[in-house]
């Protein structure tokens, strides 16, 4: 076991390496000269020359790379463009509000999701079985952002029971969470009643009802308990697609996370903080989807790695 | 040995006829790829101009959305009905003067909708004036207006009096929706329920000198030869009574204004016009017709989904075969590339593609296409690792085949259905992720007819303006779900074990 996870975060190195050199030259490959977009215009050429030399864009590139890094590490990610606002700070200020709308989102997804799918399955065919799987292929097809608008309609402009935006309170998490939320409880849905059925038609669930055992307990001690280990695994890498999804939602509902922060970024060309956050986003993922292998090795010992 | 078997196209065909709901998701297809070819003809309207400068072309007059002519009339003492140009001046006020822009000109009177709301506008002739109700339909849905009163009427069973008599004034009230009020109390009752804040009360007035007096119920006392004349009053709105007391000579004198429509239903068509018969979902920010905007951006969208998704299909397909079937160091490049891209989750990765490349539609596509290979890569790798170890594809091996015709005849085929399927269901996932993209504002062009950012620009009016977003979001919705179960009903004819 110690074996795979040493193998898997030796794995990860690569990437990571590759993906540090992409975001690195964000700044150098893309349109754009930073200490203009920092100063504007107004400046003569003799500070210009000064400011690039002291921000060190006259060294070679691995040079600046080796910096870089070396600044990275420390956890130093530079100066915003637009704001001055050191980027680490920011980051970190903004990270709890994308951290609890992800965790709420998964939360009304698991719930929701989960206890869908089994009776989906338990009752498959059914009415209840037909129509929650044209309900899960329906909120497939929803753009999250036009999903988050027609949510703020009505239960925040026509009804008035949370906020339309902004945060604050709790309420204002509601509405984001439940935007968010959407997609992955439909995968979710799916999942586990796919799962489900598959378990229901092992031998040992034959075995179970043969000897005379209630379906209700056939159905939590013997299918539950294997069908859900898969459905684990996957709701977690579907966490990982959450951050992505935030940055969407967060966008509907001015929620000042990372997500917003990113697309206010791209749009107003403030490369160090684009660098920054696309090397946190996918650091997240691959950490992610590495506990989610490592909690499948645990959950099901047939599986072996080595 | 008979062999009774169908062509597999055939029993593919067969099967996916059986399944309802694709049918019917690939006919709304068919329908949607139409309007996307025709939408030029289709559409009702320019989709990239204002619908007030286009309403010439349609000959539709603007005016009749935004002006109304009032037709007033005067009514004389003995009955006669004056046209308006017969009239005196008549003085014309709009209670709002931010709703409408109420006046009189040489050949009549005429009320302009500035914005939306709802105001009451008098008509005045000296001491005679009646009222109308304006409501003016704009982006925000009106609340529920009392129809206010309209016009007062007296009426008179006779007007010659003697001195010393006595009468009381019958008061007839109607409202701008038509509605009678019978008696002063019932008029009186009206105003209380109307404004109860501040009631209005039916005041009553002599206007001549000590001819008449008149108490606060209608009674009149004739006091000495002449004429008279009595006002009743309600908030604006007045009317008269003309007698002729003790045998005096009266002329027919102005006592009434009437109105042939009491209230009007005004647009403010200068933005966001609500859905209506002429503009079924309404008009935007920069009242262009949302109908004529969402079918041409059927184009857009469909491009988005149909390109990004057929350049990452032809790349990962490519790269998954060789991958799959060369193995080694060709697979662990390609697994390792796909190992980056993948290590941005979700539209993270055509996010950033756009952070590189810039906004645009082109970059979209690019974005989206670059978000679509590594899953074809995956998928057709994986299929082409076990269709390597079959033996038809062993026995051509062995008789000196090329690899470069074993992949192309004799495994990408075999790939194919996979691949058929994945690209019908990521087509869809193209077209979400190309609108969230352009939502986002990463678009560059916001004024194009593209679902995506026709959102982005309403969704800051989305608390008030629910038309603007709702109706390209649908689109979204049905055009999505549409390949969606399409794509289900192609996987389950082609192969059922592909079910998830």
């Amino acid at each position: 076991m110690l074996n795979y996870i040493l193998r898997r975060l030796f794995g990860m190195v690569p990437v990571l390496l590759v993906i540090t050199i992409i975001a690195f030259l964000f700044v150098h490959l893309t349109p754009g000269d930073p200490i203009r977009i920092m100063y504007g215009a107004e400046i003569d050429q003799a500070t210009y020359q000064e400011m690039r030399e002291r921000a060190g864009f006259n060294d070679p590139l691995v040079v600046q790379y080796g910096r870089y890094m070396a600044n990275m590490l420390k956890g130093d990610f530079g100066i915003s463009y637009r704001t001055r606002v050191n980027v680490s700070d920011e980051i970190l200020r903004r990270f709890g509000y994308t951290f609890v709308l992800t965790v709420l989102a998964m939360f009304w997804a698991i719930v929701i999701g989960v206890g869908v799918g089994i009776l989906s399955a338990t009752r498959r065919n059914s009415l209840a079985d037909r129509s929650s799987m044209i309900a899960t292929i329906t909120a497939l097809s929803i753009p999250e952002f036009w999903f988050g608008l027609m949510i703020m309609q009505l239960f925040a402009v026509q009804l008035g029971w949370f906020p339309t935006s902004g945060s604050g309170s709790w309420q204002h998490l509601i509405l984001p969470s439940i935007t968010l939320g959407l997609g992955v409880a439909a995968t979710i849905v799916r999942f586990t009643r796919s799962s489900v059925l598959e378990v229901l038609r092992e031998d040992y669930v034959r075995t179970a009802r043969a000897k005379g055992q209630k379906e209700s307990v056939v159905i939590w001690r013997h299918v539950l308990r294997n069908a859900l280990i898969p459905v684990v695994t996957m709701s977690g890498l579907q966490f990982g697609f959450l951050i992505g999804g935030a940055v969407v939602v967060e966008q509907v509902f001015a929620w000042p996370g990372l997500g917003s922060y990113l697309i206010d970024s791209i749009l107003g060309r403030d490369y160090p903080v684009i660098q920054a956050l696309i090397l946190l986003f996918s650091l997240q993922f691959l950490v992610i989807n590495l506990l989610v292998d490592i909690s499948y090795a645990f959950l099901n010992p047939q599986i072996r790695y080595e | 040995m008979v062999v009774n078997q169908q062509s597999p196209f055939i029993t593919f065909v067969r099967k996916f006829l059986k399944q309802h709901l694709a049918l019917v998701a690939f006919a709304v297809l068919l329908g949607i790829m139409g309007v996307a070819v025709l939408a030029p003809w289709i559409a009702p309207f320019d989709p990239h101009r204002p619908v007030t400068v286009q309403y010439a072309d349609h000959g539709i007059d603007i005016t009749q959305l935004t002006r109304h002519s009032p037709v007033l009339e005067g009514v004389l003492s003995d009955g006669t009905r004056l046209g308006y140009s017969d009239l005196p001046r008549v003085e014309v006020g709009a209670q709002n003067q931010r709703v409408v822009n109420a006046r009189r000109t040489r050949s009549g009177l005429n009320i302009t909708a500035l914005t939306a709301g709802h105001t009451a506008v008098t008509f005045s002739i000296d001491e005679l004036t009646t009222a109308m109700d304006v409501y003016v339909r704009g982006e925000v849905p009106l609340a529920a207006i009392e129809p206010g009163l309209s016009q007062l009427t007296i009426a008179l069973a006779q007007s010659d009096f003697a001195i010393g008599e006595q009468t009381t004034l019958e008061l007839k009230g109607l409202r701008s929706d038509g509605t009678e009020l019978e008696g002063q109390d019932t008029i009186n009752q009206f105003g209380t329920e109307y404004r109860p804040e501040a009631p209005l009360q039916v005041e009553w007035r002599s206007l001549d000198e000590g001819v008449t007096s008149v108490n606060a119920n209608g009674r009149v006392d004739f006091l000495t030869a002449g004429e008279g004349l009595v006002q009743a009053r309600f908030g604006d709105v007045t009317t008269l009574a003309q007698f002729a007391v003790g045998g005096a000579e009266v002329a027919p004198r102005l006592i009434n204004l009437s109105l042939a429509d009491y209230e009007t239903n005004l647009t403010d068509a200068y933005k966001h016009q609500r859905p209506s018969g002429l503009h079924w979902f309404g008009t935007d920010h920069q009242n262009r017709d949302i109908f004529s905007r969402v079918l041409h951006g059927t184009r857009d969208t469909l491009m988005i989904g149909f390109v990004s998704v057929a350049i990452g299909t032809l790349i990962g397909t490519v790269l998954g075969l060789l991958a799959g079937f060369y193995g080694g160091r060709i697979d662990n490049a390609i697994t390792r590339v796909m190992d980056v891209l993948l290590a941005f989750p979700g539209i993270l990765l055509a996010i950033a593609v756009i952070a590189f490349l810039g906004a645009g539609l082109i970059n979209i596509i690019f974005a989206v296409a670059v978000f679509t290979v590594p899953v074809f890569v995956r998928i057709v790798r994986a299929s082409t690792l076990s269709l390597k170890e079959m033996t038809y594809v062993e026995a051509a091996r062995s008789i000196g085949v090329r690899d470069s015709v074993i992949i192309a005849r004799h495994i990408f085929p075999g790939t194919l259905p996979v691949v058929l399927v994945y690209l019908t269901m990521r087509i869809g996932v193209a077209i979400l992720i190309g609108a969230a993209l352009s939502f986002l504002g990463l678009g560059g062009d916001i004024t194009a007819p593209e679902w995506g950012s026709m959102l982005s620009a309403a969704k800051d009016n989305s608390s008030t303006v629910f038309h603007a977003t709702f109706f390209p979001g649908l689109a979204i919705v049905i055009t999505v779900l549409s390949f969606n179960i399409f794509g289900d009903g192609l996987r389950d004819a082609l192969d059922p074990k592909l079910k998830e």
